[in-house]
């Protein structure tokens, strides 16, 4: 079987995500336009262990914002479930019937495994909730956003502003509920001349405290930190970190801590997932993940850190491009267009590959080329074929003449044209057409490699066919 | 003036002798109604040309005021009360005594009044060199572009408004240029064996230097194969001017660049204006694509046409850094240019920035929060704390012998990157209250090494040719920072 | 703010010292500027007034605050003789200055009442529209759309038709019609204040809906509402003057209002012209006073402007 026995509370999961997805419509201003969507977060599963720290890394853009406020149910998921201190077994049991639905699908409403997913989402997962079983888990999870400015009432006294948890679950009467807001700020930091300020009196690391102190209010159990010190400068983000710290040991708390600062996260998470694009590319314990980065963005990221130490000399990964549009993502992996290891199976779209290729026919970087009719126009046909048509005819030579430059190309650096499988040429009275045919491609899953370190990226998982769930680390390590 | 300053060429000629920049006993106070804010108090520093000096500190070290007073732009409720600027030869701070005055009123506060007619002057005097000699770039991309010009059109003004010189000069070389005189180069150029400093020479020797920028953009062009590259090069001198242009162009030149009084009724008329300012314009249009090439702009051609706000935060910061760079400016002032960006595209754009000192040998004033930042592009550094300049040192010596505490407390509460400490070291405390500081030296309050003589305006001490600190631990001198 | 240091030490520390340390804040910059100081002066004497013909009109020389008092023994106006009649008297022989003092009191009544019933109607639904969104957005800002399209002067004979030509009437007219600009601009505020952090913040502690517009969202409005509201007051004084002017009220010709009162003595413009100077003036200083001070509330509650 492949139940671990040994289960200490340490391992005991106070949160697991399933299959999160958050698409934001967008308003095309066409009446009957396709919706278009923004691609958030996209098929997203973590999961956090009672008293960890787990670091969400990324750029701005890739919904690592949008995972924390849906981990609260602040906006609503369009797919996915999350269990709350759901027994372990249940969750277990939920991810293999998903396994199982997703090898042999389901073929009619009838089918008992979609009836027993229902009705466990039903009676734990959060996201169906109603009113009373909301406002418990509103008790056990609070969060503390970035900005200090716009997360604290203006108008509120910041006892009130502290108060204003405990009053909303009925802590108790009105004098103990202000004392204990004023033992939560003095826990925080914050002596007693504080308490009937206004939040444009404190400074930024103060405000923060204040925030914090808010967020503990109902003790909870899970507190999600979203960027907690990025607003704030250096020295006081180390009495916030620090703070945090110890109130995370008092109060045996787990964080989801969210940040871009790697650095940050390095000091204060146990475990890390690097998100990209609305998906998790690599996840695992923090120092393997820094130690022995797999996945190529992370890499780059973690060359992109500015170190503060003139000393320090390392290989700098510079990226090419801009984070992509979540719209229309790019296919297969989302980061093969700025991949420096991308290859075939990556995702190549016919568009980007007949970009490169037409840039390499008519740029005259090849002598040998240059005599070749130019490119008239150029046409995906499908989504691994694309066509081009030539103003003039084509020998037998320029079409070897071709290949052999797309093979120097491709030598040199140019990622685009492996996906190029066959390239074959048409002759018609109006001239030639070149058609390309590309490989085949899949989107990377989220794969073990080692321990618990997973990445999604076909340099790694090129030999499992079957997706591994992020719960059967379990099995792996028994 | 010439457009490109090549690295070989790094001859005492084209540097100006003593410092570039000089800053002395700058005090600057902002009067609001609380009482006066002693935002910078008696900040000195020199730069010299071609060197990256980064100001570091935390929010409200007065930093950022530091360097919109070096470009004479501090707001409405600050003022300059006393200290200079030099630049260069020029005195930007020569009448600030008497620019404003301040009144003591009755019930205790602080009145401001401006001397409007010695203001218009100064702004007269500033506007020479502001955008030509000086340059800034800014945190927010997004604020500094007009969002209702495309950056084609903004680039070109920036070029327009300080460079009409220089595209005339590039106009009137394309004209004087003859197949004949381009023929060793374009000989040259066809064997792919010609450097910028042989270019730089043949040029020279038939009096086309202003050709330089075009002929070097076009040879590292990346896009197009070296038979093209010839190609385009033997065009020059083919795309002649029209002879009014031509004659209002030399008329230009010799007003040094301002339009001179009649042109100024025949720029109206439509089609006369095509000939005359309209040159300019197109000239103005391809130096702009040049230059956002330059600053490695993904499909510049396109870019040109867009809006701001169809661009990302990285390539908004690119045309800024593009717009900066158009004159060539001895000084390139970047207040926080990354900190509003990502990771990956801050380390684009910090190699931007490193590949432009390269080439252009520009001396940038580097102001930043992130230590690490600043560790990735300054030769000097200078840590600030609430209006003082504490400690200034070259790069290496500040991690390794940094002497002020509070430098020292800044460097300690960083998690490191090697590291892993379970908790950081902190500063005690917070940034004093800057209308009413701590007399004396500001960080007392909160330094671990505090003793009796703290509470006197602390010395600067010159502990070697470029390392200094402004605190009592280290000796005596004779220049204290008093209140 | 935090970049200046923070405040020194010396300050009192209980709730209530708190805020009324902001409101003196508010009333030191009211004061730094000229106008606003006018202004602020101005309607302060108004409502001064307006209390006093409530309470001891006799004060100032009011002997009936309610009521016009006729003389038809001198019918025709007279000019002004000063001490007994400083204005003059108008047709049918009132006295024109207590006439104007006792209907400063009824127009400023009559005005706030619009506008504080349009400001709070507008608020709520305003409100409701912008955190509700979807649907409940929809529908209610159609419905203001509807209703700003309806021009008040059509709308008031229409009310004044059904329900009769009184003051009370055409104040219910008019606030119908002020309250969808107040629905808008309370929408718009609603919206930017509903993307601070905070009011997830609030969701997140377990605060319902109605908490959360009750605590949050309201109170943030409240400001630029207040002084959209002063701005309001000096127009909806002229407006309803206006209205009674055209003859809107003629339930009790001799209730003393600035309207009818130029009404009344309109006939004898030409040849007895401060029949209609002098209440015409006392209209048109209050709105430029109230002008004046909604100006100088907007700065002054400007948190930039705050230090």
């Amino acid at each position: 079987m492949e139940i671990v026995t040994n289960m200490s509370t340490s391992d005991a999961r106070i949160i697991h995500g399933t299959g999160l997805k958050v698409y934001f419509p967008i308003k095309t201003g066409k009446f009957f336009a396709k919706a278009l969507y923004v691609h958030a977060v996209d098929d997203v599963d973590f999961s956090i262990k009672r008293g960890e720290v787990v670091g969400l890394v990324g750029e701005s853009g890739c919904g690592k914002t949008t995972l924390g406020r849906l981990v609260l149910r602040l906006i609503e998921p369009t797919a996915g479930q999350l269990f709350f201190e759901t027994e372990e077994d249940v969750v277990r049991k939920y991810i293999r019937l998903l396994d199982d639905i997703e090898r042999s699908p389901a073929r009619n409403k009838q089918d008992t495994r979609l009836k027993e997913l229902a009705a466990i989402e039903k009676k734990h997962s959060v996201f169906k909730f109603e009113r009373k079983e909301m406002k418990n888990y509103r008790r056990d999870t609070h969060i503390v956003f970035q900005d200090p400015n716009s997360s604290l009432d203006p108008r509120l006294l910041i006892k009130d502003i502290v108060a204003e948890p405990l009053k909303a679950h009925h802590y108790g009467s009105k004098a103990k509920i202000y004392e204990r807001a004023v033992s939560l700020l003095a826990a925080c930091g914050l002596e007693a001349q504080f308490v009937n300020r206004f939040p444009h009196e404190l400074s930024g690391g103060q405000r923060q405290r204040v925030a914090i102190a808010r967020a503990l209010a109902m003790s909870p159990k899970l507190v999600v930190l979203d960027e907690p010190t990025s607003a704030l400068d250096v020295s006081v983000q180390a009495q916030v970190l620090n703070l945090l710290k110890q109130l995370k040991k008092d109060f045996n708390l787990s964080f989801l801590f969210i940040s871009h600062h790697l650095i940050v996260v390095r000091h204060m998470a146990e475990t890390m997932l690097v998100m990209y694009a609305g998906e998790i590319v690599e996840s695992g314990k923090t120092e393997e993940v820094f130690t022995e980065p797999l996945h190529p963005y992370t890499k780059a990221l973690l060359s992109a850190v500015p170190i503060p130490d003139p000393k320090t000399k390392r290989e700098r990964i510079i990226l090419e491009g801009e984070v992509p549009n979540l719209i229309v993502p790019p296919r297969g992996c989302r980061f093969h267009p700025r991949c420096p290891s991308a290859f075939e199976t990556c995702g190549w779209s016919p568009e980007e590959v007949r970009e490169s290729f037409t840039s390499v026919l008519q740029s005259g970087r090849h002598p040998t080329l240059s005599n070749l009719p130019t490119v008239a126009t150029g046409a995906e046909i499908d989504e691994l074929t694309f066509d081009l048509k030539m103003s003039g005819n084509l020998s037998e030579n320029d079409l070897q003449e071709i290949r052999r430059v797309i093979e120097m190309e491709i030598s040199q650096g140019n990622r685009a044209l492996k996906a190029v499988k066959d390239i074959e040429v048409g002759r018609s009275s109006e001239g030639s057409t070149i058609t390309v045919k590309l490989h085949a491609f899949k989107a990377p899953k989220l794969g073990l490699v080692k321990g618990e370190h997973m990445v999604a990226c076909h340099l790694y998982t090129a030999q499992e066919e079957k997706p591994l769930s992020t719960f059967e680390v379990q099995k792996h390590r028994a | 003036m010439r457009l490109t300053q090549r690295i070989e060429l790094k001859a005492e000629k084209h540097i100006p002798p003593g410092p570039l920049l000089r800053v002395n006993g700058l005090r600057v106070s902002f009067v609001t109604r609380t009482g006066k804010i002693q935002a910078i108090n008696d900040v000195s520093f020199e730069m010299k040309a071609g060197e990256t000096f980064g100001l570091v500190g935390e929010t409200g070290c007065g930093k950022s005021q530091t360097a919109l007073a070096v470009m004479r732009l501090t707001p409405e409720a600050g003022i300059i009360e006393r200290g200079q600027i030099w630049l260069g030869e020029m005195n930007l701070t020569q009448n600030i005594s008497k620019e404003f005055k301040l009144i003591q009123k009755r019930s205790g506060r602080v009145k401001l009044k401006r001397n409007k007619s010695m203001l218009d002057r100064l702004s007269e005097e500033i506007n020479e060199i502001r955008g030509k000699d000086v340059s800034m770039i800014f945190q927010e991309p997004m604020t500094s572009l007009n969002p209702v010009y495309t950056v084609g059109r903004q680039v070109s003004e920036t070029l327009l408004r300080h460079g009409m010189n220089l595209l005339a000069d590039r106009i009137i070389a394309r004209n004087a240029a003859t197949d004949e005189k381009l023929k060793e180069i374009v000989n040259a150029a066809s064997r792919q064996e010609l450097s910028q400093t042989q270019l730089h020479d043949m040029l020279e020797g038939c009096g086309l230097e202003a050709l330089e920028d075009q002929i070097w953009f076009i040879l590292s062009r990346r896009d197009v194969g070296a038979a093209q590259k010839v190609r385009m090069i033997s065009n020059l001198p083919h795309r002649k001017a029209k002879p009014i242009t031509l004659t209002f162009l030399s008329r230009l030149r010799k007003s040094d660049g301002k339009i001179p009084v009649e042109y100024r009724i025949l720029n109206k008329i439509p089609f006369l204006r095509k000939w005359l300012i309209g040159a300019l314009e197109d000239e103005a249009l391809e130096v702009s694509y040049e230059l956002l090439s330059f600053v490695n702009m993904p499909n510049a051609e396109n870019v040109l046409r867009q809006y701001p706000h169809e661009l990302s935060g990285g390539m908004r910061q690119r045309v800024m850094i593009a717009m900066a760079l158009a004159t060539r400016p001895k000084l390139l002032i970047a207040d926080e240019p990354t900190s509003a960006l990502d990771v990956t595209v801050q380390a684009q754009i910090l190699e931007l920035l490193r590949e432009l000192k390269r080439q252009f040998n520009s001396a940038i004033l580097f102001i930043s929060h992130d230590i690490g930042v600043i560790s990735e592009i300054c030769d000097r550094v200078g840590v600030m704390y609430a209006g003082n300049l504490v400690e200034v040192a070259r790069l290496d010596q500040l991690f390794t012998e940094a002497k002020h505490p509070y430098t020292q407390g800044l460097l300690a509460s960083i998690p490191r990157y090697g590291e892993k400490r379970e908790l950081l070291q902190t500063i005690e405390g917070t940034v004093p209250n800057l209308i009413d500081p701590p007399k004396g030296c500001r960080f007392r309050t909160r330094c671990n090494r505090v003793f009796e003589k703290c509470s006197e305006g602390p010395p600067w001490l010159q502990l070697s040719e470029e390392h200094g600190v402004l605190c009592w631990l280290y000796g005596d001198s004779d220049k204290h920072v008093n209140e | 703010m935090a970049m200046l240091g923070l405040p020194s030490p010396s300050r009192r520390s209980t709730a209530l010292s708190a805020r009324f340390h902001e409101y003196r804040l508010t009333l030191r910059i009211l004061l730094e500027s000229p106008p606003t100081m006018v202004g602020l002066a101005t309607v302060l004497a108004y409502t001064a007034i307006a209390v006093i013909d409530a309470t001891y009109p006799t004060l100032i020389g009011v002997q009936n605050a309610y009521s016009e008092i006729p003389d038809y023994t001198n019918p025709v106006p007279t000019a002004p003789v000063w001490p007994i009649h400083p204005f003059g008297t108008t047709f049918p022989g009132v006295d024109l200055y207590q006439a104007i003092m006792a209907a400063i009191r009824v127009d400023l009544w009559y005005s706030l009442l619009i506008v504080v019933a349009g400001a709070a109607i507008g608020i709520v639904v305003g409100v409701l529209a912008a955190y509700s969104g979807g649907y409940t957005d929809e529908a209610l800002m159609r419905l203001v759309d509807i209703f700003l399209s309806i021009p008040y002067l059509p709308f008031t004979i229409a009310v004044a038709f059904v329900l009769g030509r009184t003051l009370d009437n055409i104040s219910i007219a008019m606030a119908a019609t002020w309250w969808p600009m107040y629905a808008r601009y309370a929408y718009g505020q609603a919206l930017s204040v509903k993307e601070n952090t905070y009011i997830e913040a609030g969701r997140a502690s377990g605060v319902g809906k109605w908490g959360i517009i009750q605590r949050h969202i309201i109170p943030n409005v409240l400001t630029p509402i207040f002084v959209q509201v002063s701005l309001d007051l000096g127009t909806v004084v002229q407006i309803f003057a206006g209205l009674t002017f055209i003859g809107f009220a003629s339930g009790n010709p001799l209730l003393p209002e600035l309207g009818t009162l130029i009404s009344n003595g309109f006939q004898y413009a030409v040849a007895a012209p401060w029949v209609v100077f002098f209440p015409g003036v006392v209209i048109l200083i209050f709105a430029i006073a109230m002008n004046l001070l909604g100006d100088g509330l907007r700065d002054a509650l400007d948190p930039k402007n705050r230090t």
